[in-house]
């Protein structure tokens, strides 16, 4: 409560990496709406450097490494020193992991469009930037360990485990599913590699993707809602219970026994799920009307709802009868966009409304420019979802039925179509925050 | 900070655990590193047209793996780990913005391939294939073979579709109900145990 909480270094630190994540965010998103119409007009660019096999694990890079990894990693030198009764351990090595992370991201701008990649999903990454990845994680966790142990707080907010603990598993899950052993191709020969790749790819979204804004809602929560966090006992079962294994591989070469055990696990994935609606539930007791006007609060709403849809989705469509009609359709794509930037980022857009003012000083300058970021992203992510959602019943119908590929094709245009316009006004969405932001930092100094 | 350690432990222990028994144990199947009876290995333009086929993210929208289910009858025989032994990476693929190549070899003769690589809509007037007339006359004859080379299944005998193996499915149904029993006991003892009422809140620090 008093002034000796805040820790200015590592508030610096923080806006730094909040600074870079939105400028990620709107290339990101910008690069994403334009691979939306290559689906729509396929002879849009005939140059080898925008093609969309080459710019599509780019626009998964800055979407997940650059604006939400950033920010996550923001919200960590954020809240660490406070959360630990402490200060930030070293800020040079603050400074470090803030320059890797962006050498990082400037270099994959420079590779993946050169056509250099690793040829696996999520894994792309050339093996210099591997390294780079893995270091970047490694000097987080090892400033935030220090900054934690030397607190006068004994007791670990559950926010810090799910922030040390993200760190840590990813660094490890990251150089394993790499198979960083294996230098330069970073895979392995055979069927192995693809268990190897489809085991790292769902504990990354777990760990890092799922695990740390999870981390964020829980700081949120009492923060937002100024109700003492209902219960930090069921927050840390929440915790423990994320796992997955090879969901993605249902029906794959791999053995069947495995695809089960993937299977029972993606269903054990109801345990985090319950856990955090019911905090969510019981700690927004009172601080509901509250959302109409705090634009955190609404954001951590919204995300915390599409938390809760999209784990349900995750629940159920490992399960072989829904897999052996949605899987390889883009009912895949609408889920990975529901979770990733439908609650992963709008819990991070409610930290972003949250720590802005104080990092900058001063009240966001236009309250008409975050409404407008809202409901642009919130309709375009909808619709965005509900666009592809609809186009993977319509394949998956189509294929079981044995129509023709081209034919199924033909039916789901429209819904290719109807994402374009919605990735539109989603980026819209984004233009408008960083509009906001830029007109704040010009209306003062920073201090 | 003895409780730091201990969860570090205790995490360590899961970890391991975990990908002993689903990365490891699965890894040890016989048919995941001997080659099936037909596999040949590839030459050395195939080799060069596979690079180009990563290079190029193909793999993004064409799967290579042929499911013992109804959506892919028309895809020929279901793939079998002992047809992938010499690639490296995979590329079975996550999504189909368009088909399936796991059998394309042989399908369709060369000059229909370098066609379609320089103008898919030549030859499929409602494709939405990028062009990739940019590829030289050598690589496109490389991506050529290699795509002819595919053959991801034949003479290993086809699995049976995962759905009729006796007791897959009451197991799927056993493991799901034993996690719902679990999940709602670990819920009810945290409930009655006073795990979540608890005495003392944690205030969080206010910024």
């Amino acid at each position: 409560m008093t002034s000796q909480d805040t820790d200015s270094t590592a508030d610096s630190i923080a806006r730094g990496f909040l600074f870079s994540s939105i400028i990620w965010l709107v290339v990101g998103v910008s690069l994403g709406a334009f691979l939306s119409l290559q689906f729509v007009y396929p002879d849009l660019s005939n140059s080898p450097y925008l093609q969309f096999g080459r710019l599509r694990p780019l626009h998964v890079a800055m979407m997940l490494y650059g604006w939400l990894s950033m920010t996550y990693m923001g919200a960590m030198f954020y809240s660490t020193p406070g959360l630990a009764k402490s200060k930030l351990y070293s800020p040079r090595l603050g400074w470090l992991a803030l320059a890797t992370w962006n050498l990082l991201l400037i270099s994959a701008s420079i590779t993946l469009p050169l056509g250099m990649t690793q040829g696996r999903e999520y894994a792309e990454l050339i093996y210099p930037l591997d390294v780079l990845f893995v270091l970047g994680l490694a000097i987080i966790f090892w400033n935030l360990y220090k900054t934690v142990v030397r607190g006068e707080e004994k007791r670990i907010y559950v926010s810090l485990w799910h922030f040390l603990a993200a760190l840590a598993y990813t660094a490890v899950i990251y150089a394993l599913g790499n198979a960083m052993w294996s230098i330069p191709s970073g895979a392995l020969y055979g069927i192995n590699d693809a268990m190897l790749n489809w085991f790292y790819v769902p504990n990354y979204i777990g760990f890092w993707l799922v695990a740390a804004p999870l981390g964020m809602a829980l700081y949120l929560l009492p923060s937002l809602t100024r109700n003492p966090l209902y219960s930090h006992g069921l927050a840390i079962i929440g915790f423990w219970s994320i796992f997955a294994s090879q969901q993605h591989l249902i029906f794959s070469p791999i053995p069947t026994w495995i695809q089960t055990i993937a299977i029972a696990f993606a269903v054990l994935s109801t345990l985090p799920v319950l856990a955090y609606a019911w905090n969510f539930w019981k700690t927004m007791e009172g601080a509901w009307a509250a959302a109409r006007s705090d634009i955190a609060l609404r954001f951590l709403a919204a995300g915390s709802f599409m938390y809760i849809l999209t784990c349900i989705q995750g629940m159920l469509q490992p399960l072989r009868t829904v897999q052996s009609y949605i899987h390889f359709t883009n009912w895949i794509v609408g889920h990975s966009h529901f979770a990733l930037f439908g609650f992963a980022s709008f819990v991070s857009f409610a930290f972003l409304y949250h720590a802005m003012p104080k990092l900058l000083g001063s009240e966001l300058r236009s309250r008409l420019l975050s409404e407008v970021h809202f409901w642009f992203t919130l309709l375009g992510m909808m619709g965005m979802a509900l666009s592809l959602w609809v186009a993977g019943y319509i394949e998956g119908s189509g294929w079981n039925a044995g129509t023709s590929f081209v034919e199924v094709l033909r039916r789901i245009m429209p819904m290719y179509s109807a994402r374009s316009i919605a990735g539109f006004l989603a980026l819209a969405g984004q233009y408008a925050l960083a509009a906001n932001v830029l007109l704040t930092i010009r209306g003062m100094d920073l201090k | 900070m003895t409780e730091m350690r201990r969860i570090i432990a205790y995490s360590l222990l899961v970890f391991i655990a975990a990908v002993l028994f689903t990365l490891i144990l699965p890894a040890t199947t016989p048919s995941h590193r001997s080659p099936a009876a037909d596999l040949r290995l590839y030459t050395q333009l195939e080799l060069r047209g596979k690079a180009i086929y990563q290079r190029e993210g193909c793999w993004y929208c064409h799967t290579q793996q042929v499911r013992p289910v109804a959506a892919d009858l028309g895809y020929g025989p279901v793939s079998s780990a002992d047809h992938y032994v010499y690639d490296r990476p995979v590329y079975l693929g996550s999504k189909r913005t368009g088909p399936d190549l796991a059998n394309e070899g042989g399908k369709l003769p060369d000059e229909w391939h370098a066609l379609h690589l320089q103008n898919p809509r030549a030859l499929v007037p409602d494709s939405i294939m990028p062009s990739y007339s940019y590829l030289s006359e050598q690589e496109t004859e490389a991506m050529v073979a290699y795509l002819q080379s595919l053959k991801k299944g034949g003479v290993t005998a086809p699995m049976p579709p995962s759905t009729e193996i006796p007791g897959a499915q009451l197991m799927v149904l056993l493991v799901s109900l034993i996690s719902f029993a679990g999940v709602s006991a670990v819920l009810l003892w945290a409930a009655r145990s006073g795990m979540l009422r608890e005495e003392v809140k944690y205030e969080l620090p206010r910024k």
